[in-house]
């Protein structure tokens, strides 16, 4: 009787399935590998805003606090963004003709706010609080980089679930004294994991790694 | 048997179920929308973005208010509670109170004003309404206008009606509310009372209710609830004791005491003549 099957179907045979278990294992790995990657977490990719709002020069330029505008970061979930009104006091005499703060009359004269496009976004189903943060020792600098060097805003880091568990885990590489929560490329004097434990004891700083921190 | 066309089989059912379960899974690979964020103009110093504003108000229902403290995050309401100095209230809020909260949110809701089935604004209306043009209409003395409304207690709503009938001496006012127990208020008035009874809950050795679901559904029923409550925290102090008569179901029933001498749990003090 003769070979149902022609010799070659033997490799052949044993090529598809060994491109079966690539395609099985390559494709998942690919797919989980590219949700991390800057790409498709969004990170280092500068956002325009209606106002050309140069940070570099108000953070680094005129040293003003953070908080200055961010005003509710120490009190509220939400760090906040200015009212119109808060530019203001600087602005009044200064740039009001220019072409740039041209949104920044128009809101004032309508009584329309402002539309700045967000740059840190989370999930609907993760909650954060910036005033915690802030009041157990974590400074701006660690989660939203060096500001001060941005000409346009962007996200910094991750923002991917091993990204927050990672310092949740181990809060101690990350905290810094209360004075120097707003505090741009700041050093620590110690070295940090000595520091960070002193501060952790200080500030009462837990490991909260359950579920239910966040994910409410 | 045969199957039906239109009928859902167990073998579709299960099929709906995987590719719905399927699709579910496809849910999670969207992309976030673009978010903006509009702060304030002019930032109220009150209000702060991510801080819950509390603000007293009170409930009307049947013309009796309920102090409530309602929660509102950046302008919206999202909780009712009781206000803990409010004596209709003494800090609970009931289902009427709590519900109230999604009529703000009622698609249904008005949201214009509209002379028959036109919108209209608040300008026409005031003009519509300016006392010149108005009486053309009505009369010089109002008798061709009625107003309907809920009944109320409030001193702001008399004032302005008091002022009205300066205006318009001969108007008809007239009250309604689809669920009022009119029965009790006319039995007070056939007892010559043009008074509200309020009462010391706290007082009663022995209640005997009537017809009458005071711990859930009559004026003042929430300070009702925690009085009578108060007085049965201890059994070694002297507590109170309830006899209801009803005839249809109510909380204060399920509340009651069996009668003296009946102990099986389904006589619930509900005399069975």
């Amino acid at each position: 009787m003769a070979a149902l099957f022609p010799r070659w179907t033997n490799p052949a045979a044993r090529a598809t399935l060994l491109a079966l278990a690539i395609i099985a294992v390559g494709v998942p790995v690919m797919l989980m590998t590219w949700v991390r990657t800057p790409n498709a977490t969004g990170q280092f990719k500068p956002v325009a805003q209606p106002v050309p709002f140069d940070h570099r020069l108000h953070v680094t330029g005129f040293n003003i606090d953070c908080r200055y505008c961010h005003a509710s970061v120490e009190r509220s979930a939400i760090a906040g963004l200015p009212s119109t009104e808060t530019c203001l006091p600087c602005h009044s005499p200064v740039w009001t003709s220019s072409r740039e703060f041209a949104p920044v009359r128009t809101s004032l004269a309508t009584g329309r706010p402002l539309q700045w496009n967000r740059v840190y976004r989370l999930p609907g189903f993760v909650y954060f609080n910036h005033a915690i943060h802030v009041s157990k020792g974590v400074g701006c600098e660690t989660c939203h980089g060096r500001v001060d060097r941005m000409a346009q805003v962007y996200q910094a880091v991750p923002l991917a679930m091993n990204w927050c568990v990672s310092c949740h885990r181990g809060p101690e590489e990350h905290l810094r004294p209360a004075a120097a929560i707003t505090t741009m490329g700041w050093k620590p004097p110690i070295p940090q994991r000595e520091l960070g434990r002193i501060l952790k004891a200080q500030y009462h700083v837990r490991e909260l790694t359950d579920c239910t921190t966040c994910h409410r | 048997m045969t199957d039906r066309n239109d009928e859902f089989t167990r073998r579709s059912f299960l099929k709906a179920l995987g590719a719905s379960l399927a699709l579910a899974g496809l849910d999670g690979c969207t992309r976030m929308p673009a978010e903006k964020i509009l702060p304030f103009v002019r930032q109220p110093p009150e209000l702060t973005p991510g801080i819950p504003v509390h603000y007293a108000t009170s409930m009307v229902i049947d013309g009796y208010a309920t102090g409530i403290v309602v929660e509102a995050h950046e302008g919206r309401p999202t909780k009712i509670e009781g206000n803990p100095d409010h004596p209709a209230s003494l800090g609970a809020a009931g289902v009427f109170e709590q519900a109230s909260l999604l009529q703000l949110y009622d698609p249904h809701r008005a949201t214009m004003l509209r002379t028959g089935r036109s919108p209209a604004t608040w300008e026409t209306f005031a003009a519509a309404m300016a006392p010149a043009k108005l009486r053309q209409r009505v009369g010089v003395r109002g008798a061709g206008l009625a107003l309907l409304l809920e009944p109320t207690s409030s001193p702001l709503l008399a004032g302005l009606l008091a002022r009205l009938q300066v205006l318009y001496p001969d108007m008809g006012v007239h009250y309604y509310a689809p669920l009022q127990a009119d029965s009790a208020n006319e039995a007070l008035a056939a007892a010559g009372g043009t008074v509200i009874p309020q009462y010391d809950i706290r007082a009663a050795r022995v209640i005997l209710a009537m017809d009458a679901d005071f711990l859930a559904a009559s004026p003042f029923h929430l300070r009702y609830a925690r009085e009578f409550a108060d007085r049965r925290r201890d059994p070694l102090q002297d507590m109170n004791r309830l006899y209801v008569a009803e005839p249809s179901y109510t909380v204060t029933g399920a509340a009651a005491d069996p009668l003296p001498g009946r102990r099986e749990p389904g006589a619930r003090g509900i005399p069975e003549t």
